[in-house]
């Protein structure tokens, strides 16, 4: 364990960290002063308080707290949320306007002990989100049947049984069949009956204090692939299609992205205190860690990252994706920038976003609050020790866009969270923030900005997977072109609502707005005015739009 | 009533009562109760780890300690009693910070003499002190806290960030590291440190020349030169220190920004290959 992660707020804090925004400045270029941004609670009626696996902290289980998904599970047009927990998941269905009831008890979701992570995906292709919950000991699979899920993990051909600590998850077509596959991470390799109790070893003290397990002092484990066979068939092909990973690593948030622009998805999982592990699509069923040579597995000084949460986003609008990472302590967020071809360059430094090492990073979110055209960040903080008393509770990061520079606030109440998710849940057009943190009701945030115009779109699979898992949207306005693509997971152990948001600045269209579907084919949409969510399915351009 | 059931009470009652009020935060009350505690059963260390606690909490540092080192004194092998020194340290770190954060800096400085006298091998109860006597305009002393707390813990990269901050804020600050460089001229740790205090490239090559495998001071130097010197600075410490993964990693960074992208990815390979084990 290292020393001074005890006491946050020393010099950075004296030195006016969290103080608000400040100018940021681009190499050789002009200062640009930060607009006034804040993050503001919103009542959303979640009441449900995150609860442990066995009601205590005592293991590196509880620790890892657990992730939220924004999917729209009853396809009324609404983003609800799934929560994973420690006890049983909670779900709450959107109402209207961003107010949540919770319907848990007639969902079909049971409880389990454990609880880790969530993942969505329509795997079978039928219209309905499914998800994935992953746990300690085994991962459930649950098929939504018209609003309803129901368990098929033992009918999938998955694991029903086990003791793998599996977090973060993504459902992901790395064959391109049109049939969501999956992906999931897996943390440290962990016995329950045999865990050493805290104290037992020294690797479970801390500053002479017993406090719980890990990482260091367990096996390392390896992620999971599962390939969809169809007919609600999955098959695990980790050995034959996971090429280069070898066991050595604490995996835990999942990011699916198009790294190289060639139409086949990627794969990044961050790792705590391991190196990172990028997934190389190799077009033939097969993926291969390349992140040593591609750059993308250690920190700017090389060492290992006690990495959460992880990001797939163009910030610097070349049209390749960045990796955003964020980290423990005295470390800072990572950013990666995309070079092409393999080529990723640790930028964090130049960019402000190695400006706090304060934060105890996990889940990550991007959303465009001031609709500039630049993705800004938000990150969701807290510390691991239950020890720490209050000290445990950190407040959120937010860090706007200035042009490929970050300039940053500390803001919201102190919480130890974990999971975040975004999705427009009031329907405004402006993604709110979805925030769990240990033994604490859920929070949806959003970031309060002036902002400029927006359009978002939501795709529809017909060749490709109903989901559009994959898809790559751009769009260009005032001859700048934007690039999104459709995701499952991300952040840490949690899922976005899968559709896309663009800032258009001033402008009140977009000129062009093309996408890329899952498959590799390619659709002009045309132009779309701001101001509205467009329906686009697979062949059949807007089918419907929903203007704020 | 309830007065006269408290003046009857013994001493496990007065710890029950006394931990209730520390629960709920009324720190005054506690320390009635607790002090009552140990009055009354002197022999027994967990009452004295309580009554440190509250001691602590009511302002009295110095009396917090003799509590927790009569503890240690009545039972030194006890596992409870060290988890319960280990803990105070943190409380004592925790109770200066707070301090702190409420810019009652000579108080947090009051805690932090105690702490520091207690706990002299704790890295971070000295990077505090620094930041108590810095915040009172005690530039020098907080250099030398910085310089105590790095000597404690020389890995701890944000201790040399804290201290270049204080460099830039003390004039008297360069004698003395001017001195300690002197009495320690073989040392590479005070040249590195003097280079700090004067953005001295060269104290850094300095440094460096007295102990090759000192990586904060190529570190410092191969950010302070151009990056063509920084290459060859860097190629001359892997040179030097074959196995030294970091400065691999630093030339592939150095590498992917010049557009060399073969020698990147060599470097990244040696990099991992001699640190990418868990």
């Amino acid at each position: 364990m290292k020393l001074l992660v005890w006491l946050v707020p020393g010099l950075l804090l004296a030195q006016g960290m969290g103080s608000g925004p400040r100018t940021v400045r681009k190499a050789g270029g002009p200062k640009v002063a930060a607009p006034a941004f804040s993050l503001r609670e919103v009542a959303a009626g979640l009441t449900a308080k995150h609860r442990y696996g066995d009601g205590t902290s005592r293991y590196i289980l509880s620790m890892t707290g657990n992730g939220v998904a924004a999917v729209d599970y009853d396809n009324d047009g609404a983003v609800d949320l799934l929560f994973a927990d420690g006890v049983a998941p909670v779900l709450y269905r959107n109402t209207g306007a961003g107010k949540f009831v919770d319907v848990s008890a007639r969902s079909g979701l049971a409880p389990r002990q454990w609880g880790q992570g969530v993942c969505a995906g329509d795997f079978d292709n039928d219209g309905w989100t499914d998800v994935l919950l992953t746990y300690y000991g085994a991962s459930r699979l649950y098929r939504n049947e018209r609003g309803q899920f129901r368990d098929v993990t033992a009918g999938a051909g998955m694991p029903v049984e086990g003791k793998r600590f599996s977090t973060g998850c993504a459902f992901v077509d790395y064959d391109r069949d049109g049939r969501l596959d999956l992906v999931v991470a897996n943390y440290v390799a962990f016995d329950l009956e045999k865990a050493a109790k805290p104290g037992a070893t020294k690797y479970c003290t801390w500053l002479g204090l017993e406090v719980f397990c890990g990482p260091r002092g367990f096996p390392t484990d390896r992620p999971m692939l599962y390939r969809n066979e169809g007919g609600g068939k999955f098959r695990d092909v980790t050995e034959q299609a996971l090429q280069g990973v070898a066991g050595l690593h604490y995996g835990l948030g999942v990011v699916v992205s198009d790294f190289d622009g060639d139409g086949w998805t990627d794969i990044y999982i961050a790792c705590d205190s391991t190196p990172g592990i990028l997934l190389r699509n190799n077009r033939d069923g097969t993926l291969t860690d390349i992140a040593v040579e591609a750059g993308a597995a250690y920190g700017a000084n090389g060492e290992e990252l006690g990495s959460m949460g992880v990001a797939a986003v163009d910030v610097d609008g070349d049209g390749r994706m960045d990796l955003v990472k964020t980290n423990f302590i005295d470390e800072t967020p990572s950013l990666y920038r995309n070079l092409g071809d393999w080529f990723f360059v640790d930028a964090t430094e130049e960019t402000g976003l190695g400006s706090d090492a304060t934060a105890v990073g996990w889940g990550l979110g991007v959303v465009d609050w001031d609709r500039d055209g630049r993705p800004d960040l938000v990150m969701a903080n807290g510390h691991i020790y239950p020890e720490l008393g209050a000290a445990q509770k950190q407040t959120k990061s937010l860090y706007w866009n200035g042009g490929g520079v970050f300039a940053t606030v500390r803001t919201g109440a102190p919480m130890a969270s974990r999971g975040l998710a975004v999705g427009d849940l009031d329907g405004d057009g402006m993604e709110e923030i979805v925030v769990t943190s240990l033994g604490a009701a859920p929070v949806v945030y959003r970031v309060e900005a002036k902002r400029g115009n927006g359009l978002g779109l939501r795709l529809e699979g017909t060749k490709s997977n109903r989901s559009a898992i994959g898809a790559r949207v751009r769009v260009t306005v005032g001859g700048k072109t934007l690039t999104e693509e459709v995701r499952s997971g991300g952040s840490y152990a949690s899922q976005h609502d899968f559709a896309v948001y663009f800032g258009l600045g001033a402008a009140a269209e977009a000129e062009r707005v093309e996408v890329r579907w899952p498959n590799g084919e390619t659709e002009l949409v045309g132009k779309l005015a701001a101001g509205a969510l467009y329906r686009v399915k697979e062949g059949s351009g807007v089918v419907g739009k929903k203007v704020w | 009533m309830l007065l006269a059931l408290l003046l009857q009470a013994g001493a496990e009652e007065w710890l029950a009562k006394g931990v209730e009020a520390l629960k709920a935060g009324h720190a005054q009350e506690a320390r009635i109760a607790l002090e009552e505690a140990v009055r009354q059963a002197p022999g027994q260390p967990v009452m004295w780890l309580a009554v440190a606690e509250a001691r602590l909490r009511t302002g009295e540092a110095a009396a917090a300690v003799a509590a927790m080192e009569q503890a240690e004194r009545l039972a030194p092998g006890s596992a409870m009693v060290q988890r319960g020194k280990a803990m105070f340290a943190r409380r004592m770190g925790e109770t200066a910070q707070g301090l702190l954060d409420a810019r009652q800096e000579k108080r947090a400085e009051a805690v932090l003499r105690e702490a520091v006298k207690a706990y002299p091998g704790e890295a971070e109860l000295w990077r505090l002190l620094g930041l108590a006597v810095y915040a009172q305009g005690r530039n020098a002393d907080a250099v030398a806290a910085f310089v105590k707390a790095i000597d404690l813990a020389p890995e701890e990269e944000v201790l040399y960030a804290g201290l270049e901050t204080l460099l830039s804020a003390g004039a008297e600050v360069e004698r003395r590291l001017a001195a300690y460089a002197a009495r320690h001229a073989g040392s590479a740790m005070g040249w590195y440190l003097l280079g700090l205090e004067r953005g001295d490239a060269a104290l850094f090559e300095k440094a460096w020349g007295l102990d090759a495998k000192f990586w904060p001071a190529a570190f410092a130097l191969h950010r302070s030169v151009a990056p063509g010197r920084a290459v060859a600075l860097l190629e001359r410490v892997v040179e030097l220190n074959p196995e030294y993964g970091p400065a691999y990693y630093a030339l592939a960074q150095l590498y992917a920004k010049a557009g060399e992208r073969e020698k990147a990815l060599a470097a990244r390979k040696r990099h991992h290959a001699l640190t990418g084990k868990p």
